[in-house]
Formats: C-alpha cells, structure tokens, sequence
C-alpha cells in the first residue's frame, strides 16, 4: 500500500528519494488527489501547494519521449541520453542501459535503479517486446 | 494601464567584440555602457536606473553599481537566462512610468572565450540531471530537436537552412565572428555532438557586451537618434530542466508572442523584422512557430527556400544570430541591440529597407524561460 508522508519527514524528499535509489528501489512521490507522479522531489504537490504527498514504488513501464546520442569531440557515441515517460505521470532523464544507441522515440522501456559512475541513476532497459 | 509607446531605447552600446577581448565581464559591460550613455548623448552621472544580468556572476546588479560607481534607486537584477534583457526593458518601462526612475540602464557582459569557459553559463545542479551527462546545454536542445524531428517530421535539410540563413546575415555584417560563407560540403560532413547536432546547429562562444539606455517617450525624441519606442512585451518561465518542460515542441513563447503582440495592437504580418533567439538552430524553428509567424509543426517549412536568409520573405536574424554574430554566454540584449540600429536605419548592407516594426524574442535556460518585446519607430504610435 502507498503510504502519505507526514509533514515533518525525518529525511528530505530529496534525501529519501535518494536512499531509496542507493538500496536499489525508485521511490517515487504522487499526488494523492489525482495520483500522478511528482518528480523530482519536493515539499509540496506542484501547482496546488497540498503537502500531503503519497510516496510508492514507480512503475517501471515508460516511453522514449525523446532521444539523444550525446559524442565525444571526434563525434564517437558515448552515451544514449532519453527523456522518459512513465506509466505513473513522471518524465524522467536518463540513459540506456548497456550501451545500447539504438532506442528510438516511442520505444517501450523499463526504468530501474542502477548506478553511473558508482552514483545511483536511474537507467532504461528497452523491455522485451511480446512474441 | 499599458506600457504601449510610454518609454523608448535612445541609447545602445557594444564592446568585446573582435580585438577588444582583455577585459572582464564587468569591464566589457562597462564599456558597453558608457557607449549606450554616449549614443544617447548622457553620462553615468544621469543614470538612476540598473537592470543587470550575468551569466558568471550572483550579483551582477551590486557589481555593476560598484564598478560603475553609481548609487541608482532603482536597481533589478532578475535572472532568467539569456531572456533577462528582454525582462529588464519590461521592467524598466514599469519604473520609468512609475517615476522610480529617469535614466534606465540595461547591460550584460560576458568574457566566455578569453575566460576559456564553455558554452554551459553558472547554474545549480539539477536532481539526477548531471548523473546522466546531458553536456548541457546541447543534450537539452538535442533532445527538444529530435521531439520536433519526430512529432512534426522536420528535417535536418531544415535546420540547415537555418544555420545558412543566420551565416548569409552574417556576412553582411562586419562585427560578425563567423562570415565566411558555409558550404553544402561542410555541414554534410560535421562532426556529430548530440545527434541531430553538429557544432554549425550550436551557437559560438565569444566575449561581448552589450547595453540600452531607455527613458520616458516624452523626451525621447531629444537624443541624437531615432528612438526605439517600446510597443509590447511579455515574459513567463515554464521550467527549469529540460526533463520538466511541458512539451518539448511548444515554448512559452506561444504565450509570450500573443501577449506582447496585443499590447502593441500588432500581429506577426505588421513585424519588418525579427530577432529570435537562436542558441541552437532549432530555436529560430520552434519560435517561429510559437509566436505565430506560422502553424505549430510548419516552422521547418517555413525557413525552406532561403525564406529567412536576405532577400527572403521574413527577415530572421539581420546580425547573424547565435549562430554567426556572437553569443557571450547569454545573447538577449544583442537581439534589442539589432531590432533598435533596424528601425534606426544604421544596419548598412543589412539594412531591411523602411524597418518600422522589429521583434527581439529573448530565450533562457534549456528553454525555460521566454520573454518577447516589440519596437517601433515614432510613426507606429
């Protein structure tokens, strides 16, 4: 079950949200009244100023929103950066996981917790299509 | 109330250009300003009015007032990206009209190149953005490009034209960094930075300074050149990281563009000439649509066949832009500084014969911020 944070966290959102990723699990805050991800964290519920917010594990299933190939100076790919949106309302920044280039616009993915550069990040695996 | 036709440019002043690069940022803003106060036949004595932005200091407003050695009584220092000029004219009209001030100076300088700084201007992280490499502010633009690429089926044919029409501009302006004409060869075989871009869709790094001088329309008229009165204008911030951005094709210059417009009475066929900004090519696509010069996916259509390059049928970009002119840091008050020479007539080979109305569409941040203003020479009152 979701729970509602209280007023007075122990940790700030962003610190909780951050932990969460550490231990492996995107934790992600809603919007009680309409249910929609809040992202990135934050104090109060965007646009009505409620501080009651919900937090629950997002729901990994996304879509490519945009895509980039972010090059070196001899224009060698070094990363697939996306913007992603997810089931649950949030539009997350992040990259494909194992190097992969070729995910386009549209395409189905899985958010996860991961690390860059030994800090966590949110990575995207393009799921597996049905066959 | 309106600030329609109330106040008027009656000073503008550049520095940091070609071979005058060992300054400062605040020296070159300095420098700028004492040019605007000299072209509006005034001096720092008269100025009771500040408006600066910096993209390398966190106060520009107290360090201009020191370096300057000026007490104003009205000071603003909003910072909202490359469109704070745009913002401080709004401003600064509020303040003249009010009679907070008499004399009001805007300025913004930049040492980016002599600095060896990149194109990334002094900003706070953003939650899980820098994890993630976006080599903003490119990754960011990238991104907003290829949604439009996708949604609209622009093309990159499209944003060349683009990047050739802000070069063509260019050469006939002789303050202009980049004027050496760009071959169908060269941008066939440019080096990939964060694909759809290649360095000639980026705008350049330079030093610059620019300022305006502005005071109540009444006495405009008594400076040695034609002012440029302020018809309309209108600002509004829709996010901070690109990750936020509502809809990666639509600006909030859909509201901006509408708004200053119905404070100037005007509508985009009354416009001689625009200056839109264009840190990346497909900025001069998406604000072309967003201010109503064409419908929202047929910006890349628009600019096809040379139609924003001289002797097009929209003059975009008369300096060369972003892209071809200069762009230290942040670029905004280059785009009031060409829309004021326009309808001053002093812009010689790339000079838009009888400019009466120009549009100057400032931009900030991964395009989070947007503000627009509206000139007009004394016969559009």
């Amino acid at each position: 079950m979701p729970e509602t944070a209280s007023v007075m966290p122990d940790l700030s959102p962003e610190e909780r949200f951050l932990d969460a990723l550490e231990a492996g699990r995107i934790e992600m805050q809603f919007d009680p009244r309409t249910g929609r991800d809040i992202f990135p964290p934050r104090s109060i519920v965007p646009g009505t100023g409620e501080v009651e917010i919900g937090w629950r594990d997002a729901d990994p299933q996304g879509t490519i929103y945009s895509a980039t190939i972010i090059r070196d100076r001899e224009g060698r790919a070094q990363h697939m950066l996306v913007l992603v949106d997810l089931a649950g309302g949030a539009r997350l920044m992040g990259q494909i996981a194992g190097g992969a280039l070729g995910a386009a616009i549209g395409t189905a993915v899985r958010a996860r917790a991961g690390r860059i550069a030994d800090q966590p990040a949110i990575l995207f695996d393009v799921a597996e299509t049905e066959t | 109330m309106t600030v329609r036709g109330k106040v008027a440019i009656v000073g503008v002043g550049l520095a940091g250009l070609a071979g005058e690069e060992r300054h400062s940022a605040m020296g070159l803003s300095a420098l700028a300003a004492t040019r605007a106060l000299a072209d509006a036949q005034l001096s720092l004595v008269d100025v009771d009015g500040l408006f600066a932005s910096s993209s390398s200091q966190n106060f520009p407003a107290m360090s201009a007032a020191e370096y300057l050695g000026i007490q104003p009584r009205f000071v603003e220092g909003a910072m909202v990206g490359g469109s704070s000029p745009q913002q401080h004219v709004l401003t600064a009209a509020l303040a003249l009209e009010a009679g907070l001030c008499d004399v009001a100076l805007v300025l913004y300088g930049s040492n980016q190149r002599s600095a060896g700084r990149s194109l990334q201007s002094r900003a706070e992280p953003q939650f899980l953005e820098d994890i993630n490499a976006p080599r903003n502010p490119i990754g960011s633009y990238a991104l907003a490009a290829a949604r439009h690429m996708h949604q609209y089926g622009t093309t990159r044919a499209q944003l060349d034209e683009v990047i050739v029409a802000a070069r063509e501009w260019a050469i006939l302006n002789p303050r202009a960094r980049a004027n050496r004409p760009i071959t169908a060869g060269e941008l066939a075989a440019a080096t990939p930075i964060a694909d759809p871009f290649t360095s000639f869709d980026c705008c350049l790094v330079t030093d610059g300074a620019g300022a305006l001088v502005l005071t109540r329309a009444e006495r405009a008229a008594d400076h040695a050149h034609i002012p440029a009165y302020l018809l309309g204008a209108a600002g509004t911030v829709t996010h901070r990281q690109i990750s936020q951005m509502p809809d990666l094709t639509r600006t909030g210059a859909a509201f901006t563009g509408p708004a200053a417009f119905a404070m100037a009475g005007l509508d985009t066929g009354d416009v001689d000439l625009v200056s839109l900004y264009d840190a990346f090519s497909i900025n001069t696509i998406l604000f072309l649509e967003d201010l109503g010069f064409c419908p929202k996916g047929e910006g890349g259509a628009f600019v096809s066949n040379g139609a924003i390059a001289p002797g097009g049928r929209l003059p975009v970009n008369t300096n060369g832009g972003g892209l071809s002119f200069l762009h230290p840091g942040m670029y905004g008050i280059f785009l009031i500084i060409e829309a004021v020479e326009q309808l001053r007539g002093t812009c010689g080979e790339r000079q838009v014969k009888g400019a009466q109305v120009a549009l100057a569409h400032g931009n900030g941040g991964v395009l989070g911020a947007q503000a627009t203003t509206i000139f007009g020479t004394g016969a559009t009152l």
